[in-house]
């Protein structure tokens, strides 16, 4: 049942990312619901299984959408094994550490995936860290806030967590 | 397995790392844009009829609500539609005027007019990108349908990008305002080329940018921006947009111009294909 109930939840992070979440924009910024949801999962269910499931959606979200494989996998991996070391060794996981977390890691994430695209090829001034990653992650933060007492609810629901 | 894994997780790490860094680098350097591998497409067939039902009821749920909040205003645009008729009407007819007019001139000159007549077939948008990097999204329609790679999409305003990956039931699409995509188009007024490119920064706005303007170009903002047909992938003389911002930085010697895409980006629901 547990099994069954995480994979309805990113299933579900997964269809309102690509679906919804263009209507939630501000000033063209959408929040990462699946690293929220992955985050939270790994601070409920510490970092070998939030690394996992981490790749498992890196690999979906790559294989449908990315242009460069394997990006959004690492990016995914890392945030979230990073932010599961958190939560086990340094603060208990509530709204506000999940969102602090989440806001830092998120903006780690950006400026890394930034320059990988800048070594690919693009070029953005750094007002694009300012201007498109750090809201990104606000908001992404701001969403994971909102899912965690949810997720807490559902993962003690089914006793996996 | 677990406590394998637990005991062994830094190293497990490590080797994961390397494996996805080996893949990004094949990925990047084999990279084949067309025909989906088989496994993509078969996520995809399985994928895209459950995309198409969750965003077919967030759409509606977000039509429900546009539809109360356009009440409210509904009043006051009112009026100001209806003189903007009385006005429109007068630029119809003007236009009527000046279209009899090319025509006469044209069979005067004994100019063979082209009638474009693409072949079109219609899609849903099933799909955006998750991320906030690019512009793409998925469409309901594949190579079943008669859809190949290289297909340009548009929608009633005007167009929108290109089919970049397919599968058999859906298809990828770059948009115009993507910064990965390059549109071989010409200024309406003039017929000067120009390249229209999509901008990361411009993209957020829904807007994308112009290049290679030089500076003692003769553009207006207004200007209408079509495609050129140059490049193979959209046909001569689809929409594009029109120019929005003009600046110029002393010493440069282009200007910068952002174009205002005629197709809105952030509601695109349904879309045409034009078949190769």
């Amino acid at each position: 049942m547990g099994v069954f109930a995480t994979i309805i939840i990113f299933v579900a992070a997964y269809l309102l990312q690509t679906t919804f979440a263009g209507y939630i924009a501000i000033f063209g910024i959408k929040p990462d619901l699946i690293l929220a949801a992955l985050i939270c999962f790994g601070a409920f269910h510490g970092k070998e299984k939030g690394a996992l499931m981490a790749v498992v959606m890196g690999i979906v979200v790559d294989w449908l959408f990315g242009k460069i494989f394997g990006v959004n996998t690492l990016m995914y991996l890392y945030i979230v094994v990073a932010a599961s070391v958190i939560f086990e060794y340094l603060f208990e996981h509530n709204v506000l550490t999940v969102g602090t977390v989440t806001f830092v890691l998120s903006l780690a994430g950006g400026v890394i995936y930034s320059l990988i695209l800048v070594l690919s090829g693009q070029s953005f001034g750094l007002l694009f860290i300012v201007k498109i990653v750090a809201p990104y992650a606000l908001y992404t933060a701001v969403a994971a806030a909102v899912m965690h007492p949810v997720l807490a609810r559902i993962y003690r629901r089914y006793e996996i967590a | 397995m677990w406590n394998f894994i637990k005991k062994k997780f830094i190293p497990i790490l490590i080797v994961f790392s390397v494996a996805i860094f080996v893949a990004m680098g094949i990925s990047g350097a084999t990279k084949e844009n067309g025909k989906a591998s088989l496994p993509s497409d078969a996520i995809g067939i399985v994928l895209s009829p459950v995309q198409g039902a969750f965003s077919w009821v967030i759409g509606n749920f977000v039509s429900i609500g546009e539809y109360v909040y356009d009440m409210s205003t509904s009043v006051e645009e009112n009026k100001i539609l209806k003189n903007q008729i009385i006005q429109l009407e007068k630029m119809a007819r003007d236009r009527e005027e000046y279209k009899n007019e090319n025509d006469r001139l044209r069979s005067l000159l004994d100019f063979k007019e082209k009638e474009q007549n693409y072949p079109t077939i219609g899609a849903e948008v099933i799909a955006k990108e998750p991320g906030n990097w690019f512009q793409i999204f998925t469409i309901n329609r594949g190579t079943m349908d008669g859809l190949e790679q290289g297909c340009a999409v548009l929608d009633s305003q005007g167009l929108i990008g290109y089919i970049f990956d397919i599968g058999t039931t859906w298809a990828k699409v770059a948009t115009i305002i993507d910064m990965d995509t390059n549109v071989g188009a010409l200024l309406t007024k003039t017929g000067e080329q120009v390249v229209v490119e999509g901008d990361m920064e411009l993209s957020r706005e829904g807007l994308c940018k112009m290049v290679y303007i030089p500076k003692n170009a003769n553009i207006m903002i207004g200007d209408p921006v079509e495609t050129s047909g140059l490049g193979g992938v959209y046909p001569k003389g689809l929409f594009i947009g029109r120019i929005k911002e003009i600046n110029t930085q002393q010493g440069d010697l282009y200007k910068e111009v952002v174009v205002e895409p005629a197709a809105d980006f952030q509601r695109i629901r349904e879309v045409l294909v034009i078949k190769k």
